[in-house]
C-alpha cells in the first residue's frame, strides 16, 4: 500500500511542476482573458476521447481552456481530469505551438485515478441515468426548453410552485447522496445541450454580497471563447449556472447565501442547476419551492458491477464478479469510492494475480469501518452486554470517537436506564462507580477544552464511555433518550442572565450580590408585588407599583422574577391575579414610570432573545397592552412638539418594539 | 512603576508648589503607603541581601551592570533593590532610562517584540541631560517575570543578547523555575532570602519611631511572626494597625496584640484549641456545631489550616501515626481549598478524618 | 415603598447594630486623610456592603448616596464588545468584574486603569482620591487577580480599592497582603433577634420572641434573609403567633423535598428523578456549590454518624471535582449515587444484624 501512496504523490508533484512552468506564459494572456468566461467547449468531448489514446495535443482551444482552469476557479472541477490527460502545450497569443512540453510520459495510464480516468464523457455513459424517465433525460429536456419558456422576459409565465411542471421552473435542484453522479450529470447534460457552464461550489465564498455581485456580473458577460478558438462566429450567450453543494452554504461568510440564491433564481435570465446532498436540510427546504426537483437514487449493485468489470478488463485486473460485488456493497454503492478502492487494490497486486472474493471482502470491511453510526447506535453498543463479547478494548473506546462531543452526554443521560448484569444488590454500587467515572471524565473534558489538550481525548474516552459501559453492561430497560443537559444548560444560562439583569436594575437600592438577589430577594420581591394585587385587586395597584418603582424594575423584570421563582408544577403567582388588575398595573406603570437609562437597551435585547412576556400574560392581556402601547405612542408623538426630550426615549422604546414585532411576524411568514 | 514614581515625586514637590492653605495642609499629608515611604533610597539601605548589594555597589562604581535575575519570596526587597540602584545610577532621569513592565501591563509576545525591543534599541549617552556622567545604558525591569508566557520569554532572549551595549535587563520573579533556561543562562542570578526577625523588628521600630506612635513589643513580635520574613507584609500590617486603631487621637497611640491579630487575619488560638478538643472528643455532632459556628465567623480557612499544621506538629500528645494521617489529609484539604473547594465541606471532611485518626489507638 | 430590608438599612457607621467596635475603627479610619485598600470579607448577609456604603457616606457625605446606573463598554483583545453595568456616584464607582465572565481580566486592566488614571478634579470633594468598589472578587479568575495586584499598587495615589468577598480562601495571597482586611462575621442569633424586634417596633408591630428566634435560626444567620422572612411572615399572617410557620426560601424547601426523595428510596430509577430535580435547581440559577453544600447538610442530619464520615469524605471529593469540571450535574449526581449506595448498604447491614439476632 505504501508504494501505492508514493506513486500517488508522484503524480501530485509532477502536476505541480507542470503547472508552475506554465503560469508565467499564461499570465500575459490571462490579463486578456481574465474577465471572460470560458466554459466547456462543445467540441471537445469527442476529441477528448481521441486524446486519451494518442496523447497528442491537437487543438489550441483545449489548452487555452486548460490554462484558464488554473486561474479561474469557475471551471467545473470534473473537467480537469479530462484535460489533464492532454499534455500541456504552451501557445502564444497567435495560437501557434511554441513550446511543446509533454510533461507526462506516455502510456502512463496508472497515474490517473480510475475515477477521473473513467469518468463518463457522454450522457449515455452515466450509470443509472439512461432512458427517457431518467433524471438526466428530464434535466436535458428542461434545459433545452428553458429558453423557450423563459427566454422572453416580457412574457410572464405564472409560476405555480405546487405544479410539478418542470417547464415553469427557472432552476433545477439535483439531490442525492455523494458519489452517485449529480455533478457529472449536470455537466454532461449542459455540454450536450450546448450550454456554457459557470460553476460555484463550496470552495467559493457564497455570501449574499458575493453572489449578488459576482454572479450577476458573470451572467451578464458573454463568452468570447468561441471567438478565440475561431470555431464559432457568434458569441454564445447560452450559459447555465451550476451551484454545487448548496447545502454547504454555512457559517458567517455564507450568511444569506440561500436567500440570495432564491432571489437570483427569481430574476435569472439563464437556467440554474443547484445540487445538494440533503434536500431535507432546513436551509434547502425553502429553496425546493423554486426548483424543478430531481432526486437521484443510488445505482444498483448490478449497474456498478458492470462498470467495475469493464474497467477491470481495460486495466487488466483480474477480478471475480463476487469480489466486485463485495467491494461495491462494502462502499455502500458509492461509485466514486468503489473505484478508489479498486485503484488502491489493483496497484498493490501484481497484475497477474486475481482478486478473490475474500480479499475484496476484507477490503470492503476496511471501508465499512468508516461507515458512520449515529449516537443512538453508539449508546446501545456502549451498554449492551451482547456487543461487548465481540468487541476489543479499542473497539469500545472507538465508540466514544464517533462523536466525542455528544457521546459523554448520551452516556450520562442513559446509564440509569440500563439494567446491569449481576446481582441486584450490587446495582447501586455499580451506578455509583459509573457516576464516579463520569465525573472524572468531566474533569478531563474541562482540561481538554480549556488547555486545548486534545491528546487527552483517549483518557476521556475511557472515563466517559468505556468504564461506564463496563460497569453497567446489560440490557436497556427503555429506549435511550436524547441528552437533556443541552436544553437544561441553555435554560440555566438564560435564568442566570435574568438574575443578572435584575441585579443590575435593583443594584442602586439593594446591597446584595447577584447571588443574594437570586437566593434571597427574588422570591420575596415578587410576593411584595403580587400580594397587594391579589388581595386588594385594583386598589392594590398603587401599592405594588410603589414597590416596582422603588426597585427601579422594568415591566419585563416582573416576568423575569416570575420565571425565576416558579418551581416545576407550582402555580404561577401572576396567573392567579385578575387580568383586569394586571392591565391596570400595566397602564399605571406606563403612565408613571419614566424609562431608565437601561430601558431601551434592555427592551430590545429582551424582545430579541425571547418573547416570554407573552407567556406571562393572559390572552386578553396581550390585546390590552398592545392597545396601551398604541395609545402611548400616539400620545407621545403628540407630545413631541411640546416636550421633546421627555417623550423621546419612550417613543424609542415603542418604535423598537414595533420593529421587532414586525420582524418577528415576517419571520413567521418565511417559515411557512 | 513610572507613573507611580512620578506620583511619588509629585507628592514630594507639592508642598512647595501650592499656596492655598488648605491644599498645602492636605498635600503635606499626602498619603503614601509606608511601604513606599520607607522604601530604601540607596542600595546601602537595603536590609540584608549582602551578596546582591555588593555586586550592585561594585557596578555603581564601574558604571556597568550585568543582566540580573532576582528571585526569592515576596517582600524580600527585590524590586526595592533594583529601583534603589537605578535611582542612584540615573538620579532624577530614571524615567527616561528605566522601563518597568509588570503583570498588570500587557506583556504578550507582541509587547516584547515592539515596546521592549524599541526601548532597548534606543541609544543611551553616558552624560545626563544636566551634564553629570552616568552609565551609558538603560534598564528594563520585568517585574513578576514568572507570569510571562514562555513564548514571550523566548521572544525576549534574542533581544537581551543583541542590545547588551545599550540595555540591561532585570527580571524579577518569585519562582526561578518558571523562567526558561535560555533566559536564566543570560543573567546573573541572585536569590533573595527571607529576612531575619531581628532585622524586621529593627525596621518596624524605626518606622514607629518616625511615625511617632507606640507599639507593644509583643504585638511587634506577632507581626513579624505572621509575616514569615515578608517585610512588605509586616509594614502593611503595621500601618493598618496604626490607621485603624490610632488615628489622629494621640492618646490612643498604642497598638496591642489583639489589634495585630485582627489586622493580619490570624485565627485566634482559642479556635484552634477548640477544634483539637472537639476532634479528640470524637463527637461528630460537636464537630458539626463547631464548624457551623466557625464558618460564620468568616475567618480564612486557609489561614486556619496553616496555623493548625504547626500546632499539630508541635503537639506532643498526638502520636506520630495520628499526625501522619491528619497531616496527609490536611495537605489534600488545603489543596482543594485553594483550587476553589467549599470551606464548609473541606473542613468537615478534614474534621472527620481527624476523628478517625484519633479513634485509632497508637 | 421598599422592602424592610432596604428601608431599615443603616446609612451611617454610627447607626450600625452590631460589630460596633469595628464600626468605630472604620470611622476613625475615615477621619484620617488616607486609608489603605480594604477588603471586606464575611458570609453572605452579614452586612459587608452596608458597611461599605456607610463608609462612603462617611468619606464623601450624602452626595455619595446619589447613585446612578451606567453601562461601560470595553473591547476584548479578540475585538468583542462587552458591556458591564456599574453603579456610581461622583466619588466612587462600584462594579462586579466577574460579570464579564472570562473577560474579567480585561475589565481589571482596562476599566480600572481608566478610572484610576483620571484623577478626581472635583474641587468640592474632601478627598483627593476616588474609591473603586469591586464585588465578588473571589469569583475572579487567577489571571484577573494577578492583574489586580499590580493595579492596586500602581494607582494608589489616585484611588482606593475596596474589595468585597465572601470567602478569602479563593483570593490570592498577593491581594490579601496588599489590603487591610475587615472581617465581617455573621451576626449572632441574639443580634438578629434584636434587630428584628427593632424593626417591628418601628413598624408598630408586636413580634413574639419565639417567632423572632425561629426566623433567626432558619435564616442561617443571614440578616438579609431574616428580615425578608419577617416581612413575608407579616404578609402571610398578622398578628403574629409565636408558633407560626416561617416562610423559608423557595429553593431550600425544594432541596429539603429532594433530600426526602433520596432517603425514601435508593434505586437507579429514583436517581433519575433526583437528576431531574437537580436540573430544576440548576436551571433556576441556584449556584451548584450552594446546592451541594446544603444538600450535604440536609442529608447528613438524616443519617447516623457511622455513615456520615463516609458521606463527608465523598462530599468534599465530588465538590472539589465539580469545581474543576465543566458540568456540575455530573458530580452532584455522582455524589447522590454514592450516597445511595452507601446508605443502602448500611440499611442492609442493619437488617442483616437483626436477622442474626
Amino acid at each position: 500500500m505504501s508504494k501505492d501512496i508514493r506513486s500517488f504523490f508522484k503524480i501530485d508533484n509532477s502536476k505541480k511542476r507542470k503547472n508552475e512552468s506554465n503560469i508565467s506564459s499564461i499570465e500575459k494572456r490571462q490579463k486578456l482573458l481574465i474577465n471572460k468566461l470560458v466554459a466547456n467547449d462543445t467540441n471537445i468531448d469527442t476529441k477528448d476521447n481521441i486524446a486519451k489514446n494518442d496523447n497528442i495535443a491537437t487543438k489550441d482551444d483545449i489548452i487555452s481552456k486548460d490554462e484558464i482552469v488554473l486561474k479561474n476557479d469557475i471551471i467545473p472541477k470534473d473537467d480537469i481530469p479530462k484535460n489533464n490527460i492532454v499534455p500541456k502545450v504552451n501557445i502564444d497569443t497567435n495560437g501557434n505551438d511554441t513550446n511543446t512540453k509533454p510533461s507526462l510520459p506516455k502510456n502512463d495510464s496508472y497515474e490517473y485515478s480510475f475515477v477521473d480516468k473513467y469518468a463518463p464523457t457522454s450522457m449515455k455513459q452515466i450509470i443509472g441515468q439512461q432512458g427517457g424517465q431518467s433524471n438526466a433525460h428530464k434535466l436535458q429536456q428542461w434545459l433545452l426548453n428553458w429558453h423557450k419558456n423563459h427566454g422572453d422576459s416580457n412574457k410572464k409565465i405564472k409560476v405555480n410552485p405546487r405544479s410539478n411542471d418542470s417547464s415553469s421552473m427557472k432552476a433545477a435542484l439535483l439531490s442525492g447522496q455523494p458519489g452517485i453522479g449529480k455533478t457529472t450529470t449536470a455537466h454532461l447534460v449542459a455540454k450536450e445541450c450546448l450550454f456554457d457552464v459557470v460553476e460555484f461550489n463550496a470552495s467559493d465564498t457564497r455570501s449574499k454580497k458575493l453572489l449578488k455581485e459576482e454572479v450577476s456580473q458573470l451572467l451578464a458577460n458573454k463568452s468570447l471563447k468561441g471567438y478565440l478558438t475561431g470555431n464559432e462566429k457568434t458569441v454564445s450567450n447560452r450559459h447555465v449556472l451550476i451551484m454545487d453543494e448548496v447545502d454547504g452554504c454555512a457559517g458567517n461568510e455564507d450568511r444569506g447565501g440561500i436567500a440570495e440564491l432564491i432571489q437570483l433564481i427569481k430574476e435569472s435570465k439563464i437556467p440554474i442547476i443547484c445540487m445538494c446532498n440533503d434536500r431535507s436540510h432546513p436551509k434547502i427546504r425553502s429553496l425546493v419551492n423554486y426548483c424543478f426537483d430531481l432526486r437521484f437514487q443510488k445505482p444498483t449493485t448490478n449497474q456498478i458491477r458492470g462498470l467495475v468489470m469493464s474497467i477491470c478488463f481495460k486495466e487488466g485486473i483480474k477480478m471475480e464478479p463476487a469480489a466486485a460485488e463485495a467491494l461495491i456493497t462494502g462502499t455502500g454503492n458509492d461509485i466514486r469510492q468503489t473505484l478508489n478502492h479498486l485503484a488502491l487494490y489493483s496497484a498493490g497486486k501484481k497484475s497477474d494475480q486475481k482478486i478473490s472474493a475474500d480479499d475484496a471482502k476484507k477490503n470492503a470491511q476496511m471501508a465499512e469501518k468508516d461507515v458512520k453510526i449515529g449516537p443512538w447506535d453508539v449508546i446501545r453498543k456502549v451498554f449492551s452486554a451482547d456487543e461487548h463479547r465481540t468487541m476489543s478494548f479499542n473497539d469500545k473506546s472507538d465508540l466514544f470517537f464517533y462523536d466525542y462531543n455528544i457521546a459523554p452526554l448520551f452516556v450520562q443521560e442513559n446509564y440509569l436506564c440500563v439494567k446491569p448484569e449481576g446481582k441486584a444488590n450490587q446495582i447501586l454500587s455499580k451506578v455509583a462507580k459509573t457516576a464516579d467515572s463520569l465525573s472524572l471524565g468531566d474533569m478531563v473534558e474541562r482540561k481538554i477544552r480549556s488547555n486545548m489538550a486534545w491528546s487527552l481525548l483517549p483518557t476521556q474516552a475511557i472515563f466517559s464511555s468505556v468504564l461506564p459501559g463496563e460497569y453497567m453492561k446489560g440490557n436497556f430497560m427503555k429506549s435511550p433518550s436524547f441528552p437533556s443537559w443541552l436544553g437544561k444548560n441553555s435554560k440555566s444560562q438564560k435564568q442566570k442572565r435574568l438574575a443578572q439583569e435584575l441585579h443590575d436594575h435593583t443594584r442602586i437600592v439593594t446591597s446584595g450580590s447577584r447571588m443574594a438577589i437570586r437566593l434571597d430577594y427574588s422570591q420575596f420581591l415578587i410576593k411584595a408585588i403580587t400580594s397587594p394585587l391579589q388581595e386588594k385587586g385594583l386598589d392594590g395597584v398603587s401599592e405594588s407599583l410603589d414597590v416596582i418603582k422603588s426597585y427601579h424594575l422594568l415591566r419585563e423584570d416582573i416576568e423575569s422574577l416570575l420565571e425565576i421563582t416558579t418551581w416545576g408544577s407550582t402555580k404561577n403567582l401572576w396567573d392567579q391575579i385578575d387580568s383586569k388588575v394586571k392591565a391596570a398595573l400595566t397602564r399605571a406603570y406606563n403612565k408613571e414610570i419614566r424609562p431608565y437609562s437601561y430601558s431601551v437597551q434592555a427592551g430590545v435585547k429582551k424582545k430579541r432573545t425571547a418573547n416570554f412576556d407573552i407567556e406571562g400574560y393572559g390572552d386578553e392581556n396581550i390585546e390590552n397592552s398592545d392597545q396601551e402601547e398604541d395609545e402611548e405612542s400616539i400620545e407621545s408623538s403628540n407630545l413631541i412638539k411640546v416636550k421633546k426630550t421627555a417623550s423621546l426615549p419612550k417613543n424609542k422604546v415603542n418604535s423598537t418594539k414595533a420593529t421587532v414585532a414586525k420582524t418577528n411576524s415576517s419571520k413567521g411568514k418565511g417559515n411557512k | 512603576m513610572q507613573a507611580f514614581l512620578q506620583g511619588h515625586k509629585l507628592s514630594a514637590q507639592k508642598p512647595a508648589s501650592f499656596n492655598s492653605q488648605r491644599k498645602e495642609k492636605k498635600s503635606r499629608e499626602k498619603p503614601i503607603p509606608w511601604v513606599e515611604k520607607y522604601r530604601p533610597k540607596k542600595v546601602d539601605d537595603v536590609v540584608e541581601q549582602n551578596e546582591v548589594c555588593a555586586v550592585l555597589r561594585e557596578s555603581m562604581q564601574t558604571s556597568d551592570l550585568p543582566n540580573l535575575l532576582l528571585y526569592g519570596p515576596p517582600g524580600t526587597g527585590k524590586t526595592s533593590t533594583i529601583l534603589a540602584a537605578a535611582r542612584q545610577l540615573f538620579g532624577e532621569f530614571i524615567k527616561e532610562r528605566v522601563l518597568e513592565l509588570n503583570a498588570s501591563d500587557d506583556r504578550g509576545i507582541s509587547v516584547i517584540r515592539t515596546k521592549v525591543k524599541n526601548f532597548a534599541q534606543l541609544k543611551a549617552s553616558n552624560i545626563r541631560p544636566d551634564g553629570k556622567p552616568c552609565p551609558p545604558f538603560k534598564i528594563i525591569i520585568l517585574d513578576e517575570a514568572d507570569a510571562m508566557t514562555n513564548a514571550a520569554q523566548a521572544a525576549l532572549r534574542r533581544t537581551m543578547e543583541k542590545e547588551t551595549r545599550t540595555t540591561r535587563f532585570c527580571l524579577i520573579c518569585n519562582y526561578v523555575s518558571k523562567i526558561i533556561e535560555p533566559i536564566t543562562s543570560r543573567c546573573t542570578k541572585f536569590r533573595f532570602i527571607p529576612l531575619h526577625e531581628e532585622k524586621i523588628i529593627e525596621r518596624l521600630k524605626f518606622i514607629a519611631e518616625q511615625e511617632k506612635f507606640n507599639i507593644e513589643d509583643e504585638a511587634l513580635k506577632s507581626i513579624v511572626e505572621t509575616s514569615n520574613g515578608d517585610l512588605r507584609k509586616a509594614i502593611t500590617t503595621l500601618q493598618s494597625c496604626y490607621r485603624l486603631k490610632c488615628g489622629s487621637d494621640i492618646k490612643h497611640s498604642q497598638v496591642t496584640l489583639l489589634d495585630v491579630f485582627e489586622m493580619s487575619g490570624i485565627v485566634p488560638d482559642s479556635y484552634l484549641e477548640e477544634f483539637i478538643k472537639v476532634v479528640k472528643s470524637k463527637e461528630l455532632q460537636a464537630l458539626e456545631n463547631f464548624i457551623d459556628a466557625f464558618t460564620y465567623e468568616a475567618y480564612s480557612l486557609s489561614q486556619f489550616f496553616d496555623q493548625l499544621s504547626i500546632k499539630i506538629i508541635m503537639d506532643e500528645t498526638i502520636t506520630n501515626n495520628q499526625k501522619a494521617i491528619i497531616l496527609d489529609k490536611l495537605g489534600e484539604s488545603s489543596f482543594r481549598l485553594s483550587t476553589g473547594g467549599s470551606e464548609y465541606l473541606q473542613l468537615i471532611d478534614f474534621g472527620t478524618i481527624c476523628i478517625i485518626a484519633f479513634s485509632k489507638q497508637n | 415603598m421598599s422592602l424592610w430590608v432596604d428601608k431599615y438599612r443603616p446609612r451611617e457607621l454610627s447607626k450600625l447594630d452590631y460589630h460596633k467596635e469595628q464600626a468605630a475603627d472604620l470611622k476613625r479610619l475615615c477621619e484620617q486623610q488616607d486609608f489603605p485598600h480594604l477588603m471586606f470579607f464575611g458570609p453572605s448577609g452579614s452586612g459587608k456592603k452596608t458597611r461599605i456604603q456607610c463608609m462612603l457616606r462617611e468619606l464623601y457625605g450624602t452626595s455619595a448616596e446619589r447613585l446612578r446606573n451606567e453601562t461601560m463598554t470595553f473591547t476584548t483583545p479578540s475585538n468583542k464588545k462587552v458591556d458591564i453595568m456599574t453603579v456610581s456616584s461622583n466619588y466612587h464607582i462600584e462594579l462586579n468584574p466577574s460579570d464579564a465572565g472570562i473577560y474579567d481580566r480585561v475589565i481589571i486592566t482596562d476599566i480600572i486603569k481608566q478610572i484610576a488614571q483620571t484623577a478626581n478634579i472635583d474641587s468640592g470633594s474632601e478627598r483627593d482620591f476616588k474609591v473603586i468598589v469591586l464585588t465578588e472578587i473571589d469569583d475572579l479568575t487567577k489571571d484577573a487577580q494577578h492583574a489586580l495586584r499590580r493595579t492596586m499598587e500602581k494607582y494608589v495615589a489616585t484611588c482606593r480599592i475596596i474589595l468585597c468577598v465572601n470567602s478569602t480562601s479563593r483570593v490570592i495571597p498577593a491581594i490579601k497582603s496588599r489590603c487591610l482586611g475587615i472581617r465581617v462575621s455573621a451576626p449572632s442569633i441574639e443580634e438578629i433577634v434584636a434587630i428584628l424586634h427593632k424593626i417591628c417596633r418601628k413598624e408598630n408591630l408586636t413580634l413574639p420572641n419565639e417567632l423572632a428566634l425561629n426566623i433567626a435560626k432558619t435564616s442561617d444567620r443571614n440578616l438579609r434573609r431574616a428580615i425578608l422572612m419577617l416581612e413575608a411572615a407579616k404578609v402571610q399572617k398578622y398578628p403574629f403567633t409565636s408558633n407560626q410557620q416561617v416562610p423559608d426560601v423557595d429553593w431550600k424547601i425544594f432541596l429539603h423535598e429532594t433530600a426526602n426523595v433520596i432517603m425514601r428510596e435508593q434505586t437507579p430509577a429514583n436517581l433519575e428523578k433526583i437528576r431531574d430535580r437537580l436540573y430544576e435547581l440548576l436551571s433556576h440559577g441556584i449556584p451548584s456549590d450552594i446546592i451541594f453544600r446544603e444538600l450535604v447538610k440536609i442529608l447528613t442530619t438524616k443519617c447516623d454518624s457511622e455513615v456520615k464520615s463516609q458521606i463527608y469524605g465523598y462530599a468534599s471529593l465530588y465538590e472539589h471535582r465539580m469545581l474543576s469540571g465543566n458540568k456540575p450535574i455530573y458530580h452532584l449526581e455522582a455524589f447522590v449515587a454514592q450516597f445511595m449506595s452507601i446508605y443502602k448498604k448500611y440499611l442492609n447491614d442493619i437488617t442483616m444484624d437483626f436477622d442474626d439476632d
